[in-house]
């Protein structure tokens, strides 16, 4: 799978694309006025700032992460290193000829679904190593595995919005559903291992955020529900969208634990070692644990922040530059810049140079197709992740849009 | 315009099918990597409490313990007296007409009382309680019209008054073609009154047969050549209290192999006890007289193979148990009680043979003088003779290499067990006044062993003053690695042995104090791989 998902990379990236497009030129045959718009678009990357494809990929896909690939993630790792998964899917319809309030007639109405799937963690090279190699190189030393994190996210939404007849204004009010959430934040956790393993301290201050236990976290399980707002405007040439800037509230056998504590473990206490059973050990090891306490809490949604200029699609090269930030999801702010070529009437390129989210430096190609009421795009968020064999990570966003 | 909308479509279906593509990345493996773990992992302290059961500990004012163990070594059960035969009753009815005679409709045309002894032997039952019973029957009637067959046991009682009594509907049938009924009523908890019609006899129960023509049927004509025939069979009745003379019988239950777990986790050494107070009960809750006979008493230890009869006044001789008092919501039993010493039996050889098979071999007679309580007897099916052996052990002895054997199933194969070689230490801090080696074995799926661990240390005693008494724990750390070749034999077979060699650190007998504890952890230094789907 690895393969046909590195092949689809490829292949569609020498053929389509399209994000830095205005969405307003699409007329139908015959000058007849559009009566509705469809889109869709997908996105899905993942990289990492030490994490080279081959360990990103048996982490995600399955495989023995042998020590020689661990050994160069290690060596990678200078401050703090990040890791990223990023699955999302958009699909929205808009009304071009009906508008919800007769108080503003220059707006559609648009309804919309989305699902944001992401997975994404900052760590210290000491947390790294604990869990890559193991707690026995700190033999009488202390690991500093705090000022790490780790949030795994999934939710859908249901948008109700309106959008400008010029397509430059839109406002969107979405229903939130919760799927999942497992975040860990260890503001400080300074392990140091005993000579010979006698002991384990923890110096400890962190917080956990936990969803249903019991839900698999499959789609729409609603194990919270909150709000969201979506804004998009187009100024000077210029675009700012903010997607997802609102709240999840958890409250469906929710745990959470906010904790600073010293432990000291020196095994798990049994009580009579000749009738131990494995629930009595289990029992008494999760009482080490942080205490988590089932409660209801609040998080904000990973809301996404993206500031790009727009293409003229008369000209033939003009440069492209794009900034991207997501919020609580680990994700170092993301910039690119480059050009576009217009290669004929339906077919434009586009090649940037990137820098951050969750991977270091890295190209990226687009390609974007228009044809009377259609169009359609694919990117590339890291052409040498998908090439090199010691990339960091891949990228691949596919994007329609329709008319009728 | 179609060709629009074709182009569209196949553009639409293009990109449907990258997504389906994408979503559907399944893992065809697991992600896994190896690990360094330096860890502890579980600690305990063990006391007297842990090693033994709570069930015979008994502690004593100044902190001394004492093991109590209870060993009941004779089954001397309801199974050796009375039982009550399966119990046939077959009747014909015919009519004594020549000629053919009408029967109307609902005409009674049998009316049968009748006797019936069960046949116990010498044993006379005037009052029976029944636990489980049933009677089965068959009835095959040549009788042109529907019939219906009552059939009572006098003087019985189900517990609220009422006398058992069924009635069973026949259909019509013919010469030719009996209609044939069959089927099983339950007497469970119904008591009988054994003493027959006239009240004066044992063994005995009075029943009645009636039938009739059934009430909504037509008139119908019989003759002699008619007839309806009934077997009924008592089977399987176990009655849960008789009342009467029980008989004279006698039996003889072994020679029994017997387990005797005080010792079974014990394979060799030797174990000199200090003392040991030993005694047998009997206990008769059968209201007659009982002569019992111990004919031998074995204690085997199957791990040397040694075998220690036991001697004592009380061996091949009759003992004579008088009859229990019922006093109607419970039963005093008599009591016989044989106290065991150094003195008078060889009873510390016996103990310290280390057995964990005691074979008995016992005797017994009911009501060896006849019938002296005038038919006054009684038996409680649940409760007869109980033969306890009593040992009351303090835990004051030597021990010499006194090796005690656990078997280990770990529940584990080489997809559960994560761990590819370990070095694992036992950090022991040791409150008893004995030393413990520590070994353990590899075993096949038959049970052989094939492998060991090598384990470097011991477990040292702690210090203790003049008198044996443990004034301070001493620490020491056992050390053992198991190799990835080792590891791969645990997690084939999935068992190991445990042993745990035990010596005393003095030549005096050493006591066990309530207090005395040993603390444990254990810590590993392991290689082994995570692994998640």
């Amino acid at each position: 799978m690895i393969k046909i998902y590195s092949s689809l990379l490829f292949v569609n990236s020498l053929l389509f694309g399209m994000s830095a497009f205005s969405q307003d030129s699409i007329i139908i045959p015959g000058n007849k006025l559009p009566s509705m718009r469809f889109e869709a678009s997908t996105e899905l990357n993942y990289g990492s700032t030490n994490l080279n494809n081959e360990f990103i990929q048996k982490l995600l896909f399955g495989g023995k992460i042998g020590t020689d690939i661990k050994d160069k993630a290690l060596d990678k790792i200078n401050n703090k290193g990040r890791f990223g998964v990023e699955v999302n899917y958009d699909i929205k319809y808009v009304n071009l000829k009906d508008t919800l309030f007769e108080k503003l007639p220059n707006y559609n109405y648009y309804i919309g679904f989305g699902s944001y799937n992401n997975i994404s963690a900052t760590y210290t090279k000491d947390l790294f190593s604990t869990v890559f190699y193991g707690n026995k190189e700190f033999e009488n030393q202390s690991a500093i595995l705090g000022r790490s994190s780790f949030i795994s996210t999934k939710f859908e939404k249901i948008t109700v919005g309106l959008v400008s007849k010029d397509n430059k204004t839109s406002y969107g009010v979405s229903l939130i559903i919760g799927d999942r959430i497992n975040s860990y934040n260890f503001r400080k956790a300074d392990m140091f291992t005993h000579p010979e393993g006698t002991n384990i301290t923890l110096d400890y201050d962190g917080t956990v955020k936990l969803s249903d236990g019991n839900s698999t976290g499959s789609f729409m399980s609603f194990s919270g529900a909150g709000l969201g707002l979506d804004y998009s405007k187009e100024l000077l040439n210029h675009k700012i969208e903010i997607t997802n800037f609102g709240f999840t509230i958890w409250s469906k056998n929710s745990r959470y634990s906010n904790t600073a504590k010293q432990y000291d473990f020196d095994g798990v206490e049994i009580d009579n070692l000749l009738k131990v059973t494995s629930d009595e050990l289990e029992f008494n090891a999760k009482a080490i644990l942080p205490q988590l306490e089932k409660k209801r809490f609040v998080t904000l949604l990973p809301t996404i922040i993206s500031f790009r200029n727009i293409i003229d699609e008369k000209k033939e090269f003009q440069p492209t530059y794009r900034i991207r930030y997501k919020i609580l999801s680990n994700y170092f702010p993301y910039f690119n810049a480059g050009l576009v070529y217009k290669v004929n009437q339906h077919f434009w390129l586009k090649g940037t140079a990137a820098y951050g989210g969750y991977s270091g430096i890295r190209a990226e190609l687009g390609a974007y197709f228009d044809y009377k009421y259609f169009r359609a795009g694919i990117e590339s968020q890291n052409v040498t992740g998908i090439f090199m064999r010691e990339g960091n990570g891949n990228g691949l966003r596919l994007y329609l849009n329709t008319t009728f | 315009m179609l060709k629009e909308y074709f182009y569209m479509t196949k553009h639409l279906l293009f990109i449907t099918l990258t997504l389906i593509l994408l979503f559907n990345c399944k893992r065809k493996e697991d992600t896994s990597w190896d690990i360094d773990v330096l860890s502890p992992v579980v600690k305990t302290t063990l006391t007297i409490d842990d090693l033994v059961e709570d069930s015979i500990l008994s502690i004593n004012s100044d902190n001394t313990v004492d093991l109590d163990y209870k060993f009941s070594f004779s089954p001397i059960n309801e199974k050796f007296f009375l039982k009550i035969p399966d119990t046939i009753i077959k009747t014909v009815y015919g009519f004594p007409f020549l000629s053919p005679v009408t029967l109307s409709p609902g005409f009674q045309f049998v009316n049968d009382p009748a006797e019936n002894e069960f046949d116990l032997g010498d044993a006379k039952i005037n009052y029976m309680e029944v636990s489980t019973g049933e009677l089965n029957y068959r009835i095959e009637s040549e009788i042109a019209e529907v019939t219906f067959y009552t059939y009572t046991i006098l003087k019985t009682d189900d517990g609220s008054g009422n006398t058992f009594t069924q009635t069973i509907s026949v259909p019509a049938g013919s010469r030719t073609s009996p209609a044939v009924v069959s089927g099983t009523f339950k007497f469970d908890g119904y008591s009988f009154d054994l003493t027959g019609a006239s009240g004066n006899k044992f063994n005995t129960f009075e029943s009645i047969v009636l039938v009739n023509i059934d009430n909504a049927g037509n008139p119908v004509s019989v003759s002699n050549l008619d007839s309806i025939r009934i077997q009924n069979k008592l089977v399987s009745l176990k009655p849960a209290y008789v009342r009467g003379y029980l008989g004279q019988t006698s039996f003889t239950d072994g020679p029994t192999a017997n387990n005797f777990t005080i010792f079974d986790q014990i394979i060799s050494g030797t174990l000199d006890l200090d003392s040991v107070n030993i005694y047998t009960e009997l206990k008769n809750y059968v209201g007659a007289e009982v002569q019992v006979k111990m004919k031998q008493v074995i204690s085997t230890n199957t791990a040397t193979g040694n075998n220690v009869p036991l001697t004592h006044s009380s061996i091949g001789n009759t003992i004579n148990l008088n009859r229990a008092i019922d006093n109607g919501n419970s039963i005093t039993p008599s009591i016989y009680k044989i106290d065991y010493t150094k003195a008078n039996s060889n009873i510390d050889l016996v103990i310290e043979n280390l057995a964990d098979i005691m074979t008995t071999h016992v005797e017994a007679s009911l009501n060896p003088l006849g019938n002296i309580s005038s038919g006054n007897d009684f038996l409680y099916f649940d409760k007869v003779i109980d033969a306890d052996f009593h040992i009351n052990l303090p835990l004051k002895f030597i021990a010499n290499d006194l090796r005690l054997r656990q078997e280990i199933e770990l529940n584990i194969d080489e997809n559960s067990n994560p761990v590819h070689e370990a070095l694992i230490s036992i950090y022991a801090e040791n409150g008893f006044p004995f030393d413990a080696d520590v070994q353990l074995y590899l075993l096949d799926l038959s049970n052989n062993i094939i492998d060991s661990i090598q384990i470097s240390g011991f477990i040292a005693s702690a210090i203790t003053d003049i008198d044996n008494k443990v004034v301070s724990p001493i620490n020491s750390v056992l050390k053992y690695a198991i190799s990835a070749k080792k590891m791969n034999i645990i997690n084939e077979n999935s068992r190991i042995i445990l042993d745990i060699i035990f010596n005393t650190n003095s030549t005096t007998h050493t006591t066990i104090y309530k207090d005395y504890y040993m603390k444990l952890k254990l810590v590993t230094d392991m290689n082994l791989e995570i692994n998640y789907r």
